[in-house]
């Protein structure tokens, strides 16, 4: 199946990307990921799941400019590719077909 | 306001333990959310926040997913490779000393180990001959095969898995092909079940084989049976002669039998004559399997050895049965020459790498700005040191391939002027296992090499300083000096190494054998058998043959003898001179030899007095000998041995007068004592073989045709073998000290060369490093010599370090040398002061191009071009 194994964290860091667009390094993604979820996110896990989304094909990533602000260190900006685009679309069909008929609990 | 700075320790602890892919956007991140914080939240909170997130981050990524990715990244490597070959192209000559030194040691080396391998490392072609040990009887002075009785003693024992006892010789091989000389064992029947090896065609020795009665058998090698007998199954049933006579083949062993006794191509079954089954016969080299080692082997054999002498009441009291594992046995001569020369070839490479460490640290004092620079803009040390070590490893590797393709000119040479006792000479090869050893060779060295550099590179931190230029090269040029101390030493170990071999050559040659050896020539003549067959058949062939010689025009002298000096045969002699008792315990070890007369001649042997041998002794006349002076001294201290009488204990020869005494001969070499000798006349005792000695008028070896045809002439069928001169047979007998000094010389040459170029180096770039300087104080009043001095000064701080830890390092490892020394000894003062003082003359020599550049100097143009920078 297609999802298998693509865990909270990793979806969720997907999704950020995606909302950030172009601006997609660490240090957004992360702010994005804290204000969404309102939970203090290590940026230890944060790594490895972009790691991991690398590592899968899901997302790219490219080198960008060092940086005074950062100590003269480069960024590494992040980007989705086709198949974490599937991976997301995928994701989200499931969890509405799960929704559907649980009026409920909105 | 100044702009918050992350904490230094853990900005450290990130750098030096995150992978290095992504090592750059992960302090980027960390730093910009420190920033972010800082304003947010404060300072104290947010280093807490920056502690927490720096220790997870290594927790998450070296210890959890550790292995996955801290993998160095190929781009990373390949940037640094770049780094290298870039950095290696802006200082050319350098880069081609550095090169050029790596492969002279690794060249060095790689021959060395090639030649040492099959000598001292990979086992003999025979299986398990780990398993193998030869026994026999020594003394402190000789040793002594075993008899018969004692063999079956040994077998009977049973502390062996097999026994065999067999004689080794040489003899003349006739009927297939032109004749030639072959290595002969006679073998007992157990032999081929000890090497435990199988006939590949036909079958080895059965018990019918040992009876008197019948055609006698021989086997043969493979190789053997391949090159004359047209192949394995051809050869069975082949009739070959030895010494004339006829052996039928029965089967043939693999080449691999030849390892042991080295060389042998043909087995003949063992008749030994009833009078020499003996207890007392003592013909028989032993060889045996036995899975005992070390300490329980020699146990086990001490026991055995009580246990025989018990049983030979007449025995030596000093004698012991020892047993050694053939291989060691065989390289016992050369192991200490091979030690020696891998620890030569191993200091050339020290040095080489010295060297190579040397430019890579001059090359880091060049660029601490650049490196400065590059820690500043988030570089990392780890980085740094990888890029250095890369560096390092491509110079040696390059060095190494370099290496591996001198290395096979170098070994070819190697092995033309190795001597000819050298054991396993066929084996010798660049083979696999040298290119591995090689490379290997190429890692540790490149390492090594490294080592110096990435220590200095550690006090490169991110701070750019004008000065950082002057920090990191006071450390690196204290290093270097160091390195080059190293350098001068290890050049001065193996250069007095070198002068003390090369002062026992020349005491060898000073040594007065007791001969002469120029314009003799020497042919080895075997009679066959069937015409020759005892004494006066011999005679009728040597007495004609010595006449016709002497009366050819080119010669001087001619004569008969069954060996002769540095030959390396030896016929051991036990001897009672009556009246005296039989005191077997210590009856004289001497040596006989049947000659003519013409062989004191021929060999310009005075016979001090008495008379030389005549054609009156014949072999119905008075028994009669000729000894040596040191002989007469033995048995007769004080007296003169002329009218004597001695009696023979072992070969059954009876009992002479002794009509001469002749002058001392080193019989074994210049190195041992010359041998006590006791002379018999060829007339009186059958050898069958012997060496015809010419001394010539003209040029010996042009009457080597001349030679082997008046022997033809006389008999066409006697084979006339090799003819060489004696002053061959007098330099092969030095040929190990020679080649041993040659090399240890060149190796001691290239590595005083190799120092010298990093003194050069040293001194020169310091000097050139400090020109500023030294014009300022030339501007200030200071005058050239002053300045120059300064710079010999240094040099000559560096001779002295590097002399003196030679001399002390020569001191402690002189045992190494001893056993290959001759008339000097190991802490030879002359050696000791001269060959330091010799490199420290070098060294100012070295030191003087840089100095008198210093001298030269014209401060104001210095001064004002430097301006500004």
């Amino acid at each position: 199946m297609a999802l298998e194994g693509l865990g909270e964290l990793e979806h969720l860091t997907l999704l950020a990307i995606a909302r950030l667009g172009p601006d997609a390094y660490g240090v957004p993604v992360l702010q994005e990921l804290r204000r969404i979820t309102k939970k203090t996110i290590s940026r230890a896990s944060l790594y490895v799941a972009l790691r991991r989304l690398e590592e899968k094909g899901l997302v790219g990533s490219r080198l960008g400019e060092p940086e005074p602000i950062r100590g003269g260190r480069a960024k590494r900006y992040f980007h989705l590719r086709p198949a974490g685009v599937r991976a997301v679309r995928a994701q989200r069909a499931v969890l509405l077909r799960l929704w559907d008929g649980l009026p409920i609990l909105e | 306001m100044r702009p918050p700075r992350p904490p230094r320790l853990a900005a450290r602890l990130l750098d030096a333990l995150l992978p290095a892919g992504s090592r750059d956007e992960l302090l980027g991140d960390l730093h910009e959310l420190f920033v972010d914080e800082t304003s947010a939240l404060g300072r104290t909170r947010a280093r807490i926040h920056y502690w927490r997130e720096a220790l997870l981050l290594v927790i998450r990524l070296r210890v959890t997913h550790g292995r996955r990715l801290a993998t160095p990244s190929p781009a990373g490597l390949r940037d640094d490779v770049r780094s290298a070959l870039r950095s290696a192209r802006r200082a050319p000559l350098a880069t081609i000393a550095a090169l050029a030194t790596m492969s002279a040691g690794f060249a060095g080396a790689t021959a060395i180990f090639s030649l040492a391998d099959p000598l001292l490392i990979r086992p003999l072609a025979l299986p398990h001959s780990e398993q193998l040990v030869s026994i026999k009887h020594t003394a402190p002075d000789r040793s002594v095969q075993l008899s018969a009785p004692e063999v079956e003693d040994l077998r009977t024992s049973g502390a062996f898995n097999a026994v065999s006892g067999y004689t080794s010789s040489t003899r003349v091989l006739t009927q297939v092909g032109p004749a030639d000389r072959v290595m002969v064992a006679e073998v007992d029947a157990s032999f081929f079940t000890v090497l435990q090896v199988s006939p590949v065609a036909g079958r080895v020795f059965d018990a019918s084989d040992f009876t008197a009665a019948g055609p006698r058998q021989a086997i043969v090698s493979e190789g053997f049976a391949r090159g004359r007998l047209g192949g394995t199954e051809a050869a069975v049933g082949r009739v070959l002669a030895l010494n004339d006579e006829p052996f039928t083949v029965a089967g043939v062993v693999p080449s691999s039998a030849s390892a042991y006794p080295e060389g042998t191509q043909i087995w003949l079954p063992q008749r030994l004559r009833a009078m020499f089954r003996g207890r007392g016969m003592h013909m028989l080299e032993v060889l045996a399997r036995t899975s005992h080692v070390g300490e329980t082997l020699q146990t086990v054999v001490a026991t055995l050895g009580d246990r025989l002498a018990a049983a030979s009441p007449g025995a030596h009291k000093d004698i012991r049965l020892v047993a050694v594992r053939i291989q060691d046995e065989m390289v016992r001569s050369v192991r200490p020459v091979i030690r020696l020369l891998m620890i030569a070839a191993a200091a050339l490479v020290l040095v080489a790498c010295t060297n190579v460490a040397a430019l890579l640290m001059m090359r880091l004092t060049q660029r601490t700005h650049e490196l400065a620079i590059r820690v500043a803009l988030g570089a990392g040390q780890a980085r740094l040191m990888r890029l250095l070590t890369v560096e390092s490893l491509l110079l040696a590797g390059a060095g190494a391939i370099a290496g591996i393709l001198f290395a096979v000119p170098t070994l070819a040479v190697l092995v033309a002027l190795s001597p000819a006792e050298l054991p396993r000479q066929g084996e010798v090869g660049v083979d696999s296992r040298a290119l591995a050893f090689a490379g290997l060779l190429a890692l540790a060295s490149g390492c090594l090499a490294a080592a110096g550099p990435v220590l200095l590179a550690r006090r490169i931190d991110g701070r750019i300083r004008q000065d950082a230029r002057m920090t990191a090269g006071k450390a690196a040029q204290r290093a270097r000096g160091a390195l080059v101390i190293a350098q001068l030493a290890t050049a001065c170990c193996v250069l007095v190494s070198a002068a003390l071999l090369g002062r026992s050559l020349h005491e060898l040659s000073r040594v007065d054998m007791g001969f002469e050896a120029a314009s003799v020539i020497r042919l080895k003549v075997a009679l066959p058998l069937r015409k020759y067959d005892e004494v006066e058949a011999q005679t009728r062939f040597f007495a004609p043959l010595e006449e016709r010689l002497k009366r050819h025009p080119d010669v001087a002298a001619a004569g008969i003898g069954w060996s002769v000096p540095l030959g390396g045969v030896r016929f051991p002699a036990r001897l009672r001179a009556p009246p005296q008792a039989d005191p077997p315990a210590d009856a004289p070890n001497a040596e006989f030899n049947f000659v003519s007369a013409g062989y004191f001649e021929a060999l310009r042997i005075p016979v001090l007095r008495g008379r030389t041998f005549s054609a009156a002794d014949q072999r119905h006349s008075l028994p009669v000998a000729i000894v040596s002076e040191s002989l007469e001294r033995r048995l007769w201290p004080g007296g003169s041995a002329v009218g004597q009488t001695v009696e023979d204990l072992e070969s059954n020869q009876g009992v002479f007068t002794i009509v001469g005494v002749a002058r001392d001969v080193h019989q074994a070499g210049a190195a041992s004592p010359a041998a006590a000798m006791i002379y018999r006349p060829t007339s009186q005792f059958f050898s069958g073989i012997a060496d015809v000695l010419v001394r010539t008028r003209t040029s010996p070896s042009d009457f080597a045709s001349t030679l082997a045809a008046v022997v033809h002439d006389l008999d066409p069928d006697v084979p006339a073998g090799h003819v060489e001169t004696m002053e061959k047979v007098v330099a092969s007998a030095t040929a190990r000290t020679r080649f041993t000094a040659f090399l240890v010389g060149m190796f001691a040459v290239t590595a005083a060369l190799l120092a010298l170029v990093g003194v050069y180096a040293l001194v020169g770039h310091s000097a050139s490093s400090r020109r500023r300087e030294y014009s300022l104080r030339m501007a200030l009043g200071a005058r050239p010599w002053d300045l120059g001095r300064t710079i010999l000064w240094q040099g000559s701080r560096l001779a002295l370090g590097g002399g003196a830890v030679g001399v002390v390092v020569s001191l402690a490892t002189g045992d190494l040398l001893r056993a290959l020394l001759f008339g000097v000894n190991v802490r030879d003062p002359v050696t000791l002061v001269g060959i330091p003082a010799l490199l420290a003359t070098a060294v100012l020599a070295a030191c003087f191009v840089p100095a008198r550049r210093v001298m030269r100097l014209d401060p104001a143009a210095v001064l004002r071009d430097d301006t500004g920078t």
